[in-house]
């Protein structure tokens, strides 16, 4: 519960958009419980007024009846337009907010594996806490101020039936919604690591078609166990919308019980004449149509286990301790230089380390190769200048003062990189651009295109430089990817050191040849840095250092 | 092809669970009419208490037979739910079922085409999400088709005014919702494929955040997501704005028919022209007769829902899959058998033709034309997208040709059962898979009736015994992404076992380009050329050694053939082979000196 109540105060800056769109729910939830209650009262006084013969002032109940229809209409539209609106903005304040969380911790947050899964939990998870709002909180509230609000006003004529009418809402808002989200929580939280093998066996399956059609002999085992799966899972729900069904529908009983006893109580009181007809026709149906209106809340709490897990994951990953920074020296007028010294790292305490020993030192206007086959390594080399990962020892200095001491900020503007496998955005070939140089002008993009052999293949496309290339770059081929996030390693001028990872991976080897070479010419004019990344010989003749991690003074 | 909606999907799938989905909805028409028995006996207590001047006392038969009325409701309520639920969650098993042996046999050249992570998500989410169109949809569609219309047969005889204005404003309500949301209806569903966009947006920015991080670019991201969630919510405000009023119209038919059925009713009670019991009985029915049509609200949202999440569930289903044809031949013999391309054209994704941003239509390959003759080996080499694992996928039928034919001796590959001709080879892929289970299951995949001492004679040639007796179980040690974890070189060789045990007359392989450790690779190396003497053995080569002991080499760009030679030939006859050669010898010399 302490999860929900954090989510609660992430919201406290919308707290009027909040508190004006229950307020207006309520409004409309009432008028519609007091419309039944009004015409009940107004049919049965104009029906004894008919018997009787005596006059009746008509005008007022018929107004209320009016009235109630009205704001019942007119309060269900706004109380849709002020939930939407809150919603909306709580939606962007969860988004906003997890993602300034996240920053700090990452990548190390996703561990060293590719953490796609993660991220599309994470996804799922923010559109779950997302709907906590419009999906729990407005409609709670409103059932809880409601229940009190019908609970007075039945005070006025008896007592008795107050206390009547508090334990059937109680019943309503408090016991059968506590007994669904106990009983679905229970059930869900024993099938999860279920649900996660299941998962986890039709991503392996689908990663592994291929296999799986040349030798289809898959062992019964794997088929059975994920019908067994699948059997539990229909189980499972099958149980848990079972618990729903029962709280759903006890409504129709509290609301039979209520009526019953309503009439039970207040029949007497009738007889002695303490209680007009109309009056026990009103309260009747008053009271049945509130229960009706607030018992819906119950199958809400079916949801509610996911949102406390959705909402525990979201804050184990904020809650990540970030180490104190102490990045504070400015290191931006000395002269570039990049040292490692005795670097030993690995990922985690079980590991193999990744290297050790490592020591290079790298100056301005110095180009250095670090070699190696793949898994020696050399990416984690730019996890660690960023900072991304901390060296289990050694130390790395930056412009000959200790990263540890140097700002985030600082080492961006130094470095400039085009990763092993680079990330590109869904966005416009220009705006991916000037996401490494926000001021590059279009001379600058055509430039940095043009290096990389890519300017006139972008020019042809129909929208030029403004096409979108796609989720993940879907749009280009690999090779342009690559050639792309060069261009965009390129394109940041202001650093004093380029690193290139793999630069020639998925190009053919002649473009490779071309592409590094203006490369070299341009950093040698501009007496810039290099680290080269790579697993082939391609242009490390040019290189000042070799590094090659795959000695063994390395591993 | 006749393409299928996602909604007709969702109602194709009803006949897997027809009785269920039939029982609740019928029971549910019961529990729906018991309402109107129950408003009967309401009105017929507060007549008496009211009007008949009734004792308290002698009412309490009746509370009871009320009483008894609700928990019919509550009984028959509760069975008519329990049944769609049991209905919706049998359908999700089966579709869990059917669609994951149905991607099975699409095989990957179709999921990489959806993205695993889109199937992924749609066969677990996905599936998730349908139960709605069975458990809130359909019930509610058929309750506002039945319920009204009894409730509209008691009214009318009893009183026809209240019964008109029924009859009148509950078409209205429906046409009016249809009137107002036409427009919005079209402008709903862009609003939410934007929000999906910004959610995909948000993912895009988590995904990149290393790459956002060391361009110093975080914080103009933030910015971004915060002004394009700002736009989103004052343009989807608009839109709501209107979409809305469809719902408002509902709720306003429905309320002022209530309020307007109570007060004429009274009018007409003061006028005495009616008595009071029907009047009451007819005020109790009025919100139960639109209360149907109130529902329909939600379950038009949850509707919507499941047939977004149906999308691609319907295209998996609908998606064409080889399979055996009519006239099954027998596969030739293959010690003598040519394999032969004849003038293939193959592309993927056609639907990526339609796209309006499209970049660039792939087609992997055109107009090739190859001769494999038994039991030669065959290099294929050329950079990354030259077409070369398009040729395998050929081979192996994960994929069919958009023109020309593949001929296997004198039987076009079409014409062969694609199960048994799989059989015939032995396919090592690049980054082989483990499967759900022991390592010994894994193995005995290529060969199931193989015994538990081929298998071990196997793993002993192959030298992979030691590692998999030192393993925590042995060979009955689980593996695959939960299992036991083993390093890429293993995992190779095990795979390497797994085609081994085939003994196939055809090997197909995707050589590793990730260069493992020494020792490995001769290992592998080593095993592999026992493993393919005396077959046919097709390679996407990356190394050299490969590529010069080759029978013929292959070399492919842009999905044409640029040469076809032996070593020797291509050395004279091509500077761009001569050149590649000397870049992947300096890869060689590398690894040696690093030895």
């Amino acid at each position: 519960m302490n999860e929900l109540m954090r989510l609660l105060k992430l919201f406290d800056r919308y707290r009027a958009w909040i508190i004006i769109g229950i307020l207006v729910a309520l409004c409309s939830a009432l008028a519609n419980i007091l419309l039944m209650g009004a015409s009940g009262w107004f049919i049965t006084a104009m029906g004894l007024a008919g018997v009787g013969g005596a006059a009746i002032n008509y005008f007022t109940p018929a107004a209320i009846i009016r009235a109630c229809a009205i704001v019942r209409t007119g309060g269900r539209y706004g109380e849709r337009l002020l939930t939407h609106e809150a919603t909306f903005r709580i939606i962007s304040r969860l988004r906003l907010w997890f993602y300034s969380a996240l920053e700090p911790h990452f990548p190390a947050v996703l561990g060293r594996a590719r953490g796609g899964d993660m991220l599309s939990r994470v996804r799922a998870d923010i559109d779950t806490l997302e709907r906590f709002y419009l999906g729990f909180i407005v409609p709670i509230s409103v059932a809880v101020l409601s229940s009190i609000c019908i609970t007075l006003a039945v005070s006025f004529y008896s007592l008795k039936l107050a206390v009547l009418v508090f334990a059937l809402f109680s019943i309503a808002i408090i016991i059968l919604p506590l007994w669904v989200f106990k009983k679905t929580y229970q059930h869900e939280g024993a099938f999860i690591t279920d649900a996660a093998q299941m998962r986890a066996q039709l991503a392996e399956e689908l990663q592994g078609a291929g296999e799986l059609l040349v030798y289809e002999h898959v062992a019964q085992s794997a088929e059975n166990n994920y019908e067994t799966l699948s059997n539990k899972l229909e189980e499972m729900q099958n149980r848990v919308g079972t618990y729903a069904n029962h709280a759903q529908n006890a409504v129709i009983l509290l609301c039979g019980f209520a009526v019953i006893a309503t009439i039970y109580l207040m029949a007497p009181n009738v007889e002695a004449e303490t209680l007009s007809k109309a009056n026990l026709v009103m309260l009747a149906l008053l009271i049945f149509s509130a229960i009706e209106s607030v018992g819906g809340i119950s199958a809400a709490f079916q949801g509610l286990g996911r949102v406390i897990r959705a909402a525990k994951r979201i804050f184990e990953i904020v809650d990540k301790p970030v180490s104190a920074l102490n990045d504070t020296k400015d290191i931006l007028n000395s002269e570039f230089s990049l040292e490692f010294r005795n670097v030993h790292f690995k990922y985690n305490q079980d590991n193999a380390p990744i290297f050790k020993n490592l020591s290079f030192k790298l100056k301005e206007n110095q180009k250095i190769c670090i070699l190696g086959p793949s898994g020696a390594g050399k990416s984690t080399i730019i996890d660690l200048i960023f900072k991304f990962w901390v060296p289990n020892e050694g130390e790395i200095a930056l412009n000959g003062e200790d990263l540890c001491n140097i700002a985030h900020s600082d080492i961006n503007k130094l470095f400039s990189v085009a990763p092993q496998i680079p990330y590109v955005f869904n966005k416009t070939i220009k705006d991916n651009l000037h996401l490494a140089n926000p001021n590059a002008t279009d001379k600058d993009i055509d430039w940095a295109l043009d290096m990389v052999e890519l300017l006139e293949d972008f020019r042809a496309l129909p929208k030029g430089l403004q096409s979108y290339i796609g989720e993940h770059g879907k749009q280009l081929s690999g090779g342009q990817l690559k050639r792309l996030s060069l261009a965009r390693a390129l394109i940041n001028k202001d650093a004093k050191c380029l690193i290139l990872d793999e630069p020639g991976e998925a190009l053919d080897y002649k473009m490779e040849q071309r592409i590094l070479e203006r490369i070299f010419n341009y950093l040698d004019q501009n007496e810039k840095s290099l680290i080269l990344i790579t697993h082939r010989r391609e242009g490390i003749d040019k290189t000042d250092l070799l590094i090659d991690l795959s000695a063994p003074e390395f591993s | 092809m006749k393409t299928l909606e996602p909604e007709q999907f969702l109602k194709q799938q009803k006949s897997l669970s027809a009785k269920s989905l039939k029982t609740s909805i019928y029971i549910a028409y019961i529990a729906g009419i018991a309402v109107i028995f129950q408003a009967y006996l309401l009105a017929y207590i507060i007549d008496g208490l009211a009007f008949k001047d009734i004792k308290p006392l002698q009412i309490t038969p009746y509370l009871l037979a009320l009483g008894a009325v609700f928990l019919f409701r509550y009984v028959f309520q509760l069975m008519s739910d329990n049944f769609a639920l049991k209905a919706a969650s049998h359908i999700q098993k089966q579709l869990r079922l059917s669609l994951r042996e149905k991607l099975r046999k699409l095989g990957p050249v179709y999921i990489a085409q959806k993205g695993s992570a889109a199937l992924l998500s749609g066969l677990t989410d996905g599936i998730d999400t349908i139960s709605k169109y069975y458990q809130i949809y359909l019930p509610a569609k058929a309750m506002m088709s039945g319920v009204p219309l009894c409730i509209l047969l008691v009214v009318f005889p009893l009183d026809w005014l209240s019964g008109l204005i029924m009859l009148i404003t509950a078409p209205l309500i429906p046409v009016f919702m249809i009137l107002i949301g036409k427009g919005a209806e079209k402008k709903n569903q862009a609003q939410w494929e934007k929000l999906n966009r910004m959610s995909n947006h948000f993912l895009d920015s988590i995904q990149g955040l290393s790459t956002l991080k060391m361009f110093g670019a975080v914080k103009r991201e933030t910015k971004e997501l915060e002004n394009s969630s700002e736009i989103y919510r004052r343009e989807t405000m608009g839109v709501l704005r209107i979409a809305f009023l469809s719902s408002v119209t509902l709720e306003f038919f429905s309320t002022v028919s209530i309020a307007l059925v109570a007060v004429i009713i009274g009018f007409r009670l003061m006028w005495a022209e009616i008595d009071f019991f029907t009047g009451f009985f007819i005020l109790l029915l009025a919100p139960e007769f639109y209360a149907p049509l109130r529902k329909m609200g939600t379950a038009y949202h949850a509707r919507m829902e499941s047939i977004g999440a149906a999308d691609i569930l319907c295209d998996i289903d609908q998606a064409k899959a080889i399979e055996p044809c009519d006239k099954t031949n027998d596969v030739p013999n293959l010690s003598k058998a040519v394999i032969k391309f004849e003038n293939i054209t193959c592309s993927y994704d056609h639907q990526s033709q339609k796209r309006a941003d499209d970049i660039e239509v792939k087609q992997a390959l055109s107009h090739i034309n190859i001769t494999i003759n038994p039991n030669t080996h065959i290099a294929l080499i050329g950079p990354s997208g030259a077409g070369k694992s398009t040729i395998l996928s050929l081979i192996l039928r994960f994929i069919e040709p958009e023109s020309g034919e593949i001929h296997i001796g004198d039987v076009n590959i079409k014409d062969l059962d694609p199960v048994q001709w799989r059989h015939q080879i032995s396919w090592i892929s690049q980054n082989p898979t483990l499967f759900y289970g022991t390592v010994m299951d894994n193995i005995r995949m290529g060969n199931a009736a193989a015994s538990d001492a081929d298998i071990l004679s196997v793993c002993k040639k192959l030298k992979i015994h030691d590692f998999i007796s030192s393993l925590p179980k042995g060979y009955e040690t689980e593996v695959g992404e939960r299992g036991y974890g083993i390093s890429g070189g293993q995992l190779q060789r095990i795979a390497i076992a797994r085609a081994f045990l085939r003994d196939a007359p055809i090997i197909l392989m995707d050589e590793p380009t990730a260069s493992l450790d020494r020792e490995t690779e001769e290992l592998i190396q080593s095993s592999i050329d026992e493993l393919s003497r005396g077959k046919t053995c097709i390679t996407i080569a990356h190394r050299l050694q490969t590529i010069q002991k080759a029978d013929q080499i292959i070399y492919m760009d842009h999905g044409s053939i640029i040469h076809n030679a032996k070593h020797e030939d291509l050395i004279k006859q091509s500077s761009e082979y001569k050149a590649l050669i000397e870049y992947e010898l300096q890869d060689v010399d590398m690894k040696e000196r690093s030895k």
